[in-house]
């Protein structure tokens, strides 16, 4: 009877959606309700997942690195080739490299300050250069950490003293992240083989976390097989732990935070639609009295709450989604970088925000179907 | 022949340890094709006739047949269904969707038909047949009382009803447009619907064929 596609899909739903058109305003209110809900859940859930992917982006190499140095139980303080073919034993698929690590009175142009000296087997696996370059075989000059190189403030082409020898600067290194092994804003980092030959940490690195937290059990197990600490092992599983935990904790509010809000909008869905069977008592009195049955009348007042979750929720999805690009772009660097996670609260927010307004929809159609047509009529 | 009729129609309200005999033994019958006035003061039980005639409620004692089926053999169920092939209503304050045209509130009551097919076709039939041809697409703020009216009564149409229950149906127009709307009862009734309308109006009750008179629940036959 309504001419438009919704009439040719369904007149009774066209019929429903012409009521909402009555009162404009009213309906859209509770419709962004509805919308405010399920932005809050959706972006919110979403904000957690990238701010986790974030995490584990930028600590990816973090945590899937076993570092193994002396034990507390050790005859030996720096580990020898003997030792580090110990770890090699047992690393499996990791590769294995090795640090060493001292301390030195570094002079720049103008101050002279205690910093750490690093040198590392492969140094291009571990630090970026900023600005200069590392030369791919490296054998005299130094990296400075960004920290450090503004302190002193030397550039790429400088000269330093360190503990009295002269050495040309060749390029100063990108900030490592805080969660990163091989920490290198304030130190100095030589040519492999610069602080000797032995080592002062084993680094083992496996393509995934979980082949990381297993080369770390097995060396635990295998190093330290006669209950004494002769090899101190670590490995990042304990802190994703611990992060995992955190996460979750954030997660859980956020989300409660946004189902807040979306039982708010439901209220207003509720009254909306309470208020609009009793302005319709009558004209509802008369669907009863030309033969409309009750369930008629339920269904009728279900559409148009459920009308009014669908839009208000796609709405609300589009929002998120525009958010989440936002967020993307900030934490992960590209605009369209959706985890899975991060688009299943979409479809949460999208779910949540239909089922509730369909709920707050249940009591004013049973009320509205439930009045006698006798008395719907009575004035 | 008689369409709709109530015997013996006693109907109780009762509220707090108050009980009103709002009507206390009334039999009518309303053959097809007759035009039949209720009057009577307020209070006497107009209403409530009406309501057992529309199948909107039952009565307390007594009975209502349709077509030789008494009301109180039917569940609520096939009540509701006998009401939407059997009776259409029509109300003073015309009780029009705003939202929807003319032709869109006629076929209202079909959206819950099976059979959708023709529904537009027969919406347009009636508001011919009212007169209202050349406002098919008028929205009711676009009409006047008695084109609503009108629109009403086509709506009142759409299921093909035996009988026609209208309450004050000239009661919110003045003199002419009441002629109009009288016109076209008159012309319903040719075709074989009943009418049985409650009203204060002489005009209507002039026009009627035959007038209930009620009195506290009573018929008056003086």
């Amino acid at each position: 009877m309504i001419e438009s596609p919704l009439a040719r899909f369904s007149p009774f739903l066209a019929f429903a959606r012409n009521n909402l058109s009555r009162a404009r305003a009213r309906t859209l209110l509770a419709m962004a309700g509805i919308t405010i809900g399920v932005v809050a859940i959706a972006s919110l859930g979403m904000f957690g997942a990238t701010l986790e992917q974030s995490f584990l982006d930028t600590s990816d190499d973090a945590i899937r690195t076993v570092g193994v140095s002396a034990g507390e139980d050790a005859d030996f303080t720096l580990m020898g080739r003997e030792q580090v073919a110990q770890v090699e034993r047992y690393a499996g698929s990791g590769e294995v490299y090795t640090v060493t690590r001292s301390r030195g009175q570094v002079t720049g142009l103008q101050t002279t300050t205690s910093a750490s000296l690093v040198s590392v087997s492969d140094p291009g696996t571990f630090v970026t250069a900023e600005s200069g370059s590392i030369p791919d075989n490296w054998r005299s000059g130094v990296a400075v950490g960004a920290e450090l190189a503004d302190d002193i403030g030397v550039e790429p082409g400088d000269s330093i003293q360190i503990d009295g020898r002269n050495q040309r600067v060749v390029a100063v290194l990108e900030e490592s992240s805080a969660a990163s092994f091989v920490s290198t804003g304030d130190a100095v980092v030589l040519p492999p083989g610069e602080l000797g030959n032995r080592a002062s940490q084993v680094l083992v690195r496996a393509d995934t976390p979980e082949q990381a937290f297993e080369i770390s059990d097995r060396l635990d197990e295998n190093l330290n097989s006669d209950r004494r600490t002769r090899y101190g092992v670590f490995d990042a599983e304990s802190a994703l732990d611990r992060f995992n935990e955190q996460i979750g904790l954030i997660r859980t509010f956020l989300l409660a935070v946004g189902g807040i809000s979306l039982l708010v909008a439901s209220v207003s869905i509720l009254n909306v639609m309470l208020m609009s069977t009793i302005e319709r008592k009558e004209e509802i009195g008369v669907l009863r009295a030309v033969g409309y049955h009750r369930l008629d009348i339920v269904k009728l007042m279900l559409y148009e709450a459920a009308l009014l979750g669908v839009v208000g929720s796609i709405f609300g999805v589009l929002i998120s989604v525009g958010l989440g690009m936002l967020m993307n772009a900030q934490l992960l660097s590209d605009p369209l970088a959706f985890s899975g996670q991060a688009l299943q609260y979409t479809v949460l927010g999208f779910l949540f925000g239909t089922g509730a307004s369909f709920l707050s929809g249940l009591y004013p159609a049973w009320k509205a179907a439930n009045a006698r047509p006798v008395e719907a009529l009575r004035d | 022949m008689s369409v709709i009729s109530a015997t013996d129609a006693v109907k109780i309200y009762e509220s707090g340890d108050k009980t009103l005999r709002a009507l206390d033994g009334v039999s009518v019958d309303v053959n097809a094709g007759e035009f039949a006035a209720v009057v009577g003061p307020s209070g006497s039980g107009k209403s409530t006739l009406l309501n057992l005639l529309g199948l909107l409620d039952e009565p307390s004692e007594g009975s209502v047949t349709v077509d030789g089926t008494a009301l109180s053999t039917l569940s609520k169920r096939q009540r509701t269904d006998l009401r939407r092939e059997t009776v259409g209503f029509i109300f003073q304050s015309f009780y029009l969707v705003p939202t929807l045209t003319a032709r869109q509130n006629v076929a209202v009551p079909g959206l819950v038909r099976d059979d959708q097919s023709d529904l537009q076709a027969r919406a347009d039939e009636l508001l011919e047949r009212v007169g209202l041809g050349d406002r098919l697409d008028h929205y009711p703020n676009e009409l006047s009382g008695g084109q609503k009216q009108r629109v009403a009564v086509a709506r009142s149409l759409i299921n093909d009803p035996d009988i026609l229950l209208a309450d004050e149906p000239t009661g919110n127009l003045d003199q002419d447009t009441g002629a109009q709307v009288l016109d076209v009862f008159g012309e319903i009734t040719d075709e074989g619907v009943a009418i049985l309308t409650v009203t204060h109006d002489e005009q209507v009750t002039d026009f009627a064929d035959r007038t209930i008179r009620l009195v506290d629940g009573r018929l008056d036959d003086d």
